[in-house]
């Protein structure tokens, strides 16, 4: 099944990921161009004498080359004390729809197009950008323990934005949207993206201090990456996170719950089984502000005596879906009930620095003001400062009954007092 | 192979094509907590076609060298589709016909260093971090090692074959007490030997020492300062703030943004030069040839405070006018070459740090490089820790240290350079339309900037 032959005594897995991906762009207001790209990734890992290594090449029939390499290196491998799995039974997820495959370049140019001109229709002084993008993926994972498994994938994805330069003033806004297929609301994307640029034309300002913020479902990530970071077991394993010993405790407000799924239909980053072979899961990492779940891998697992989550990646845990579950108040009402705040869009550099202390800043690239519960114009030349640690339990105000689905996640509107603004 | 691209560019029947191969080894080690967590050999191999008609782009990659010819007619047929609906001009800036097979003159070529030896080296720099205090939970070591063997051939007749080097690593390590968690770290890199690997012990215990200090720091406080950026976030700040926005690919059809960036415009004080090379092989940034063959050369940005060029393409250049400079380069084989630093400099000055920061009655005295990010006009960079400047003097430790701003004021505000000059480099890269990480670095100076806002606590 495996396709090689392993010396006595060691365990070997072979993974293979095919894509054929093709796109267009269009960029300054025009056509820009078209690509389409193949790609054949095979990456062996073996286990020999309890230490792990891997080699990975595009090169056509690779495998005993790979093979050859991997044992070279696992005299320096990584100790595991695990075993890939054996055969196992994973349930097949709707991922693929043939239909993508026959989305060619004349479509996607009319699409872009059409988004292009909506945006110049609003004024023709913006440079406005569109991207359309499909992709066939199909993935095989065997191991010579009798793990055997195939899945094929297909994503669409669709996003425009424009630049709007006055002078030294950059106005940057967009969105995008991905899906199985090719079903993404052009006219939702359209108006959400005129929406954006209506609101941010206007320049206001705002003093420094403390406001509440709404942070946009593109901006929650962030504010979440000190939790999804401290709950990967790896760095449970490895004695960095803060939240090692934390598993039971009422952490955040109640309000907070958060999951990883990899196992929904139709959704781009779910998949049957992880890149390990264990079937994924969904995966309650905190439940009404209570540390639930570690993610973790069969190395994670094993070392922290735990079972596997169907989260490996073949270099430590990682979530597949997170849906931060949503509240019940609209986003109108959420905006409705500031008198004096922001709304932020856009963020730079809030992924930067060290997630497991807390803290969370950034530059608001896209931030609008708040007064009398009303949008009042784009600010600028601002950082946010939060610790979300702290924030997401003493500073709650709201989770807006909306949500939107980006890639790998799916978040409401997120309201917090208290948060630092400065400004120059 | 010189031949084999040779042949399949015969067949391209457009305004323009060019072909890329390349054939990578690519070594990774990491280190987490305390054990070796991750050692993988990569050997990327494959290639890709661009054509250009009427000034429109077609781009096919591959795997096979069996499929190359398919390669070569699908981007000429998508070329042709673009260019057909722009109706527009192919416009290259001309560049010398170069026939060149280079190999770096390597200080220590990291193929003649056994695997036992890389490890056992960064085994010793495991044991210096977890040995240094018991309060250290947590090394983290990243070794990645890339040497790539890379043929460009154009219609042109260009034929390029290249060795190149790639060595970024980062050392570091992980403090924790209860629920606060703190790193420091130290970076390495290198386009031309492994030499930059040896010797680390004295500046990783310092990343130790403050590691361990950093416990007990507090979270800067929010607010506007005078701010000195030690030379590692001098390069992170003239990277983000500076370099990203003298990509020509902002402007070249983009009125509104070339008139911004109209050349001859005051952009800072006289003390203020700028500029981007593929010189210094002892950078991550060095590079020969750029990814359309084009012979790297120092780009002047700023000259004594005024704007004076730009970073360009092949195409970027036509359009605008302006002369080629070897900026354009690509990730790797699945990516077209775009516009992109290499390695952005700033001229040292004649500055002390003690005269940098003898007037400062508060301040901030940021230091090392966190990573960055840019939308043109704003731009957020991150020091890896900072020390408040009081009375003019080095005061106390403080964490989280996170800088803001509008890249025409900052540059303005830039008031003192400094005379020790020192380069950028570590693991990461500089990221830009899903190419990352890309190898960049930059000889910079320490820089004293004026009104820096601060991001923080209260």
């Amino acid at each position: 099944m495996i396709g090689f032959i392993l010396p006595e005594g060691v365990q070997g897995e072979l993974h293979r990921r095919t894509y054929r991906s093709w796109g267009v762009s269009f960029q300054n207001s025009m056509f820009e161009g078209t690509s389409h790209s193949r790609n054949d990734l095979r990456t062996v890992r073996v286990i020999d004498s309890g230490k792990m290594s891997t080699a990975t090449s595009t090169k056509p029939d690779c495998e005993e080359e790979l093979v050859k390499t991997a044992l070279e290196l696992s005299k320096y491998g990584t100790v595991v004390n695990f075993d890939f799995p054996g055969p196992s039974q994973y349930t097949e997820i709707e991922l693929a729809d043939p239909k993508v495959a026959q989305i060619d370049f004349p479509e996607m140019i009319e699409i872009g197009d059409d988004l292009l001109h909506s945006l110049l229709k609003v004024d023709p002084n913006i440079r406005a950008s569109a991207s359309l993008g499909a992709q066939e993926v199909k993935v095989n994972l065997s191991n010579s323990n009798g793990f055997s498994g195939e899945y094929s994938k297909t994503v669409f994805r669709a996003g425009m934005g424009a630049q709007y330069i006055q002078g030294e003033d950059f106005l940057r806004f967009g969105e995008y949207r991905s899906s199985w297929t090719n079903d993404i609301d052009y006219e939702e994307l359209k108006k959400e993206v005129i929406q954006l640029f209506e609101w941010a034309k206007e320049i206001t300002d705002i003093d420094a201090g403390s406001y509440p913020v709404i942070f946009a479902p593109g901006e929650v990530g962030n504010l979440l990456r000190p939790f999804i970071a401290s709950l990967n077991g790896k760095a449970v394993a490895r004695g960095i996170s803060p939240l090692e010993d934390k598993i039971g405790e009422e952490l955040l407000d109640t309000r907070i719950t958060l999951i990883d799924d990899g196992t929904l239909p139709r959704e781009v980053s779910s998949v049957p089984f992880d890149r390990e072979g264990i079937p994924t899961q969904k995966n309650v990492l905190i439940d009404r502000g209570v540390v639930k779940q570690i993610l973790t891998d069969l190395e994670t697992a094993r070392a922290l005596g735990l079972p596997p989550t169907g989260n490996g990646t073949g270099s430590g845990p990682a979530p597949h879906r997170t849906i931060l579950v949503p509240g019940e108040t609209p986003l109108k009402k959420l905006i409705k009930d500031i008198e004096k705040g922001l709304i932020v869009f856009g963020t730079m550099g809030a992924w930067t620095g060290n997630p497991y202390g807390g803290n969370v800043s950034g530059t608001i690239s896209l931030g609008l003001k708040i007064e009398g519960g009303e949008i009042a114009g784009r600010v600028k030349n601002c950082m946010f400062s939060i610790n979300s640690f702290k924030h997401f339990k003493d500073n709650l105000i709201g989770l807006s009954q909306e949500t939107k689905s980006l890639g790998s996640s799916t978040y409401p509107y997120v309201v917090l007092d208290d948060v630092v603004i400065t400004t120059g | 192979m010189k031949e084999l691209l040779r042949n399949a560019l015969r067949l391209a029947d457009v305004d323009y094509c060019e072909i890329r191969f390349e054939q990578s080894e690519f070594l990774s080690i990491g280190y987490q907590g305390k054990e070796l967590d991750r050692i993988v050999r990569d050997t990327p191999y494959g290639g890709n076609v661009r054509a250009l008609y009427k000034g429109g782009w077609g781009f096919a990659s591959f795997n096979s060298l069996d499929d190359l010819d398919e390669a070569v007619k699908s981007a000429c047929r998508q070329a042709r589709i673009t260019g057909d609906k722009q109706g527009g001009e192919s416009k290259l800036a001309p560049a010398p016909v170069i026939e060149d097979e280079y190999v770096p003159n390597y200080t220590l070529d990291p193929r003649k260093v056994s695997l036992d030896e890389k490890i056992n080296l960064l085994d010793r720099y495991r044991d210096i971090i977890l040995g240094y205090d018991p309060a250290i939970t947590a090394a983290q070591i990243t070794y990645n090692e890339r040497i790539t063997d890379l043929c460009f051939a154009n219609t042109e007749g260009t034929y390029v074959r290249q060795e190149k080097l790639d060595i970024g690593a980062s050392l570091g390590a992980t403090a924790r007490r209860g629920m606060l968690t703190v790193s420091e770290s130290i970076g390495r890199g290198s386009s031309i030997g492994f030499d930059c690997m040896l010797d680390a012990d004295e500046e990783l215990k310092e990343a130790c020492d403050l590691a361990v200090r950093l416990l007990d720091a507090p979270q800067v406080k929010a607010g506007v300062y005078t701010v000195v950026c030690d030379p590692a976030l001098a390069g992170l700040f003239v990277h983000e703030a500076f370099g990203h926005l003298s990509e020509a690919d902002n402007a070249y059809k983009n009125p509104r943004m070339a008139e911004t960036m109209k050349l001859g415009r005051r952009l800072g004080r006289d003390i203020l030069t700028i500029y981007d090379t593929g010189e210094y092989p002892e950078n991550r940034g060095y590079l020969k040839y750029d990814d359309e063959g084009v012979p790297t050369r120092r780009a002047y940005l700023v000259k004594d405070g005024i704007l004076v060029g730009r970073l360009h393409s092949r195409e970027t250049a036509g359009i605008m006018g302006e002369p080629i400079t070897g900026n354009a380069r690509a990730l790797n084989y699945t990516f077209p070459p775009i516009v992109r630093m290499r390695n952005t400099c700033i001229a040292p000055g004649e500055a002390s740090l003690e005269d940098m920061i003898k007037d400062i009655d508060l301040g901030l005295y940021a230091v090392g490089s966190g990573g960055g990010q840019t939308n043109g006009e704003m731009f957020n960079f991150m020091a890896r820790h900072g020390f408040m400047i009081r009375d003019g003097k080095i005061a106390e430790l403080v964490k989280d240290v996170k800088l803001m701003g509008n890249v025409f004021t900052t540059l303005e505000n830039i008031d003192m350079i400094g005379n020790d000059l020192k380069a950028r480099d570590g693991a990461g890269g500089c990221g830009k339309g899903g190419q990352s990480p890309l190898p960049t670095s930059g000889l910079c100076p320490s820089i004293r900037i004026q009104n820096v806002i601060v991001g923080g606590g209260k």
